[in-house]
């Protein structure tokens, strides 16, 4: 950062000077003035003054570069060039008077239209403008000076000094202005990326907890995967071993019949010559098929076949409640139906054979959610408590509504947690399972499902005796109270 | 007369039901329990040639259950049938149960009646090859009975001549 500082000469730039004066011995007056090294020098010409100088090195600082215009017009040319080579004027000298071209006034004005930092000086003998009349037309401004005739050299110098250094002040604050606008511009733009950087940070946070979410539940899917399998294995196993069994039975029943269909034929035909033999033949062939046992069996296994389809369906509705957890709008549901039922089914393969279930289901009022969401957590609960327990025992799951809040509890007889853990378990990463058995997120991500709800999750433990795990739901209105869905 | 018999192990119900209608044609009785502790009982009352249990089960598990048949009946053969394929299961059911057979769920009918029948003992009935086997074996055995008496024989023979001397 510069400081600021007041101007020396050696830092003035432009000391460009235009005399606008029809007669040109004004012209000169003003060269002696403004070209000498001395104020007391101001009646030697050049040469003298340019040896004086030369004596005393020491005053050669008011050097400003002069240039003279007899008209306005030609004045306006003068200046047009300067700008066009980056040379421009800081100051115009201007007479009032000069016939025939513009005046004073009106050259300042044109002048002022193409530079408009050019600084003027007014010099006027006679009082033909009044001030009111030049501010009229100039209007007031910071740029315009008037210098009464005859003129004070020193009155002159300073002027032309202070005017000077006034344009190239005004033009060093102007470019630090700019710098400084630069600058600001600079930041900004470099707030603008950190911002934008730090808005796609965070939609890759986002997306990579949305990512973690889905992974998880993947993961638990894939946990269960097994399970699922199984459970729709077995079904699938009987029913299609029922419909080749089925199709044995078809054939059997279709020969019987169609031995049946001849000897009907000879009945009504009137063959009676081996009518007798046909019959015991007929009577043979049920016995031989076992027919009564077929028909017996028939609605036994037709029984069994849509037992077994609608178990498949079950499953697979269950598997879809569980990945609604991807459609956008949340829906009204009864959670024991809706959300417990479907996750104690999916989770029912990896722990009805190590787990007795017992539910205490009250029913609970109707609520806004994402099921697939709530489902998840459940689920994930129900696969912790499992595998919490060696061997064999018992899961305890209850609903209830206490106050205006939904309570649903996953006990078990397990393992319990260590003390040291406990503070642990809602970390994301964190399992005590084996490498692989466990991604470590179940629980970060149920907890965090639950936070979005507003409600809590809650874990009290005890090693060797088990753990608890509460989650509370507040129910946002005390409308839905109203519809109340029905538990088991 | 159907002697040789069959013995299934299955908690689903209708696992079992299928199985019965689709064998009930075969040439061996069958017999099923819907949990291993059911046919441990089974077992115990009467004579059983092949055992083929569910690998998951409540209580005790289908590799549990084959470990307990072989060592109270080590001569049944062991299969376990399951849709629960991972690598810790049938590695289970490998180690503990010692099985013949692994039959994946679900089955394939020919498939299964094939397995069944290549692991029931050699019936002498309806099979020339295996009688005609069994004879061989009979006249082996006869012959390694005649060696063994001879060799006792001659054992006593010797211990009497050292004890002379």
């Amino acid at each position: 950062m510069t400081q600021p500082h007041l101007m020396k000469d050696s830092q003035v730039e432009n000391k460009r000077i235009l005399i606008i004066d029809d007669n040109k011995a004004i012209h000169e007056d003003f060269r002696k003035i403004l070209c000498v090294n001395n104020q007391q020098q101001d009646h030697l010409d050049e040469l003298e003054s340019s040896l004086f100088s030369e004596s005393t090195p020491v005053s050669t600082q008011q050097n400003f570069e002069l240039s003279f215009a007899l008209q306005g017009e030609d004045a306006l040319e003068l200046v047009k060039t300067s700008l066009e080579e980056n040379k421009p004027f800081a100051l115009a000298f201007v007479d009032i008077r000069m016939p025939p071209g513009w005046d004073g006034i009106e050259t300042i004005e044109q002048l002022w239209k193409l530079d408009e930092n050019l600084q003027a000086v007014i010099c006027s003998a006679y009082s033909d403008y009044s001030w009111l009349d030049i501010t009229r037309k100039l209007g007031h401004n910071d740029k315009l000076l008037i210098l009464k005739k005859p003129f004070d050299s020193i009155e002159v110098l300073q002027m032309a000094w202070a005017l000077v250094s006034k344009w190239n002040l005004a033009k060093e604050a102007h470019l630090k202005f700019e710098k400084l606008e630069e600058r600001v511009h600079n930041r900004t733009q470099k707030i603008e990326e950190q911002n934008s950087l730090l808005k796609k940070n965070i939609e890759e946070l986002n997306k990579t907890r949305n990512q973690l979410v889905h992974s998880e539940k993947l993961s638990s899917i894939g946990h269960l995967a097994a399970g699922v399998a199984h459970e729709i294995n077995n079904p699938v196993s009987f029913i299609s071993g029922n419909i080749e069994v089925l199709k044995e039975y078809c054939e059997e029943i279709k020969n019987f019949l169609h031995a049946y269909q001849l000897l009907e034929t000879d009945l009504i035909n009137d063959h009676h010559d081996n009518i007798t033999d046909k019959a015991r033949q007929l009577k043979q062939k049920r016995e031989d098929i076992k027919l009564e046992d077929i028909l017996i069996d028939l609605d036994k296994l037709i029984d069994d076949s849509l037992n077994g389809s609608q178990r498949i369906q079950n499953i697979v509705n269950d598997l879809k409640s569980f990945s609604r957890v991807d459609t956008k709008k949340p829906l009204n549901i009864d959670l024991v139906h809706q959300v417990i039922d479907p996750a104690l089914r999916l989770a029912s393969n990896h722990i009805k054979y190590k787990c007795c279930v017992n539910k205490s289901l009250s029913p609970l009022p109707s609520y806004i959610c994402h099921p697939g969401e709530l489902c998840q957590v459940i689920m994930n609960l129900l696969v912790n408590a499992a595998d919490a327990i060696e061997g064999q025992g018992d899961i305890t799951l209850t609903s209830e509504l206490l106050d205006s809040n939904i309570k649903i509890e996953v006990k078990d007889s397990g393992c319990g947690i260590e003390e040291k853990h406990l503070s642990k378990i809602f970390d994301p990463f964190f399992t005590t399972k084996e490498p692989g058995k466990g991604t470590g997120l179940g629980l970060s991500i149920s907890h965090s499902i639950i936070q979005k709800y507003s409600g809590e999750l809650r874990v009290s433990s005890q090693v060797g005796q088990g753990s608890c795990f509460t989650l509370i739901l507040p129910v946002p209105s005390v409308l839905n109270n109203s519809k109340i869905g029905h538990g088991q | 007369m159907k002697n040789k018999t069959v013995l299934f192990v299955d908690d689903e119900i209708s696992i079992l039901n299928t199985l019965k209608r689709l064998l009930r044609n075969e040439e061996y009785q069958l017999l099923t329990a819907s949990s291993a502790e059911e046919g441990l009982e089974l077992l115990d009352s009467k004579k059983v040639d092949i055992v083929i249990s569910d690998m998951r089960m409540p209580n005790i598990d289908g590799a549990e259950f084959l470990e307990k048949v072989k060592s109270k009946h080590p001569d049944i053969g062991r299969m376990i049938m399951s849709g629960f394929a991972d690598l810790e299961s049938v590695v289970k059911a490998i180690n503990k149960g010692d099985i013949n057979q692994f039959i994946s769920k679900p089955w394939d009918n020919d498939t299964l009646k094939q397995v069944v029948k290549d692991h029931l003992p050699q019936s002498t009935a309806d099979n020339n090859h295996a009688r005609q086997d069994s004879e061989e074996v009979l006249q082996l055995k006869q012959l390694v009975h005649e060696q063994q008496q001879k060799i006792i024989q001659l054992n006593e023979q010797l211990h009497e001549l050292t004890h002379r001397a």
